[in-house]
């Protein structure tokens, strides 16, 4: 491997050649490293269909980095350049905490073709800023909300359901810190989702009555997961209104809650 | 490896394809290696290779090379074929791993080149139009260059800056987290 006898000019391979590489590389290593390399590798890294998917989660150890040593601001610029290169053409976009309103609101602005929307523990998004974006997101087909203590409630899932009707899975993560924060009604925006295929809630509130209203106005839905959502109770009328849904109640905590949940 | 033996008389009994280096050097192979190219696999269907194909980008030393990749992946994918047939499912599972390691195995060894002969290799893989290389080559580079910085990965490969000051000021101004 002696550099020294490496007589090729690696600025000039070939356009295909750089794409197939840079498409093998995270945003990160094209934003800081390769992209900025010499006029041929920063054309390569400027192709759009590089950026359809744009993952920044904290499986990325510099999204881990940066968020520990509360640089936010660095991630929601490169995440603001990665939407710039996509050139409209963004598909997925994998955000955690240090996501705010601020940049969703450029994804909103920027993303018509979004399909793919998942948000972890992002607090600084708030429910005003979360609808303002999600408007703009017609063509959304998956939207995962885990453990964003700020979004919720009737009125915003009702306005999912609206703007977002191709929308075929939601995934909602809550947890019991926030019991409360939202009412006890979200169910009725959710039901606003009808063409939902699948549907995972973990600590939803809400009860028998707001399930079934879900199950009646979901007519599509082929899967659903119900975690620790214990004012949900399988009896047998439930069970009839699930016949034929691919479902899974989690039973923890049966010792307390003995009536209901049951693997099915 | 039984199956790997039919695969090869199979293969044996189909027509050969002459390719002709840049450096007028004959290669004889088989079809089945040829077609791993789509660039040939269009010049057969087009019935334009009597004579031999002639490949004024691709030197002798490169071409063996990169012949030596698509006749193993093409007796790989013959014997997979072949022993589809002739094993029960699990013995079919088993060869099916054994081909998949021993394909790693020769994957990782056929990499084993320096970097001019790897830049070499991705020009061919690129103009014969060879998926399997080119992701193969590509994937070192990719992995080679991964958490480095600008200015490590031209030294590594030899690269002169050549952004003018002005693309360098703007990409400082917007990408200042890459010079942080």
């Amino acid at each position: 491997m002696a550099a020294g006898g490496d007589a090729r000019d690696w600025s000039e391979l070939p356009h295909d050649a750089l794409s197939f590489v840079f498409n093998k590389l995270d945003i990160f290593d094209i934003l800081m490293g390769a992209g900025l390399v010499c006029h041929s590798w920063l054309g390569a890294a400027e192709e759009p269909s590089l950026w359809k998917h744009l993952d920044m989660s904290s499986h990325n150890n510099v999204v881990r980095e940066k968020c520990r040593s509360g640089e936010t601001g660095v991630l929601c610029a490169m995440a603001k350049k990665a939407v710039d290169r996509s050139g409209g053409q963004l598909e997925v976009f994998v955000g955690e905490e240090f996501v705010d309103d601020d940049l969703l609101k450029y994804i909103g602005d920027r993303a018509p073709s979004l399909k793919v929307l998942r948000l972890t523990s992002c607090l600084h998004v708030l429910n005003e800023g979360f609808v303002e974006a999600i408007r703009k997101l017609p063509l959304l087909e998956e939207l995962n909300l885990s453990t964003c203590k700020s979004i919720g409630g009737r009125a915003t899932f009702n306005a999912v359901g609206k703007a977002c009707v191709n929308l075929k899975q939601f995934i909602l993560v809550k947890d019991f810190t926030v019991y409360g924060k939202f009412g006890d009604d979200e169910a009725y925006g959710i039901a606003a989702m009808h063409g939902l295929r699948s549907l995972k809630i973990t600590c939803g509130e809400f009860n028998n009555k707001a399930m079934a209203t879900i199950l009646d106005r979901c007519p599509y839905l082929e899967s659903l997961d119900l975690i620790q959502c214990y004012n949900v109770v399988m009896d047998g009328a439930m069970r009839a209104k699930c016949a034929g849904i691919k479902m899974l109640v989690d039973h923890s905590y049966t010792d307390i809650f003995p009536d209901g949940r049951l693997i099915l | 490896m039984a199956s790997a033996g039919s695969g090869d008389e199979k293969a044996a009994a189909a027509a050969m394809i002459t390719l002709i280096s840049s450096d007028n050097e004959k290669f004889e192979v088989t079809e089945a290696t040829a077609t791993l190219s789509q660039t040939i696999r269009h010049m057969i269907e087009d019935g334009c290779t009597d004579g031999g194909v002639p490949l004024p980008n691709v030197t002798s030393k490169i071409l063996a090379r990169v012949i030596e990749y698509c006749k193993k992946h093409a007796t790989a994918a013959a014997g997979e074929e072949g022993s589809s047939s002739s094993f029960s499912d699990a013995a079919f599972l088993e060869v099916d791993r054994a081909f998949l390691e021993e394909l790693e195995e020769f994957d990782d060894a056929f990499l084993e080149v320096d970097r001019a002969t790897l830049f070499d290799l991705i020009l061919a893989a690129n103009y014969l139009d060879i998926k399997g290389l080119l992701n193969l080559t590509c994937q070192k580079v990719a992995d080679s260059v991964k958490g480095k910085t600008p200015e490590q990965i031209r030294e590594m490969y030899n690269i002169v800056n050549d952004l003018t000051p002005e693309e360098e000021a703007e990409i400082r101004r917007e990408t200042q987290w890459a010079f942080e």
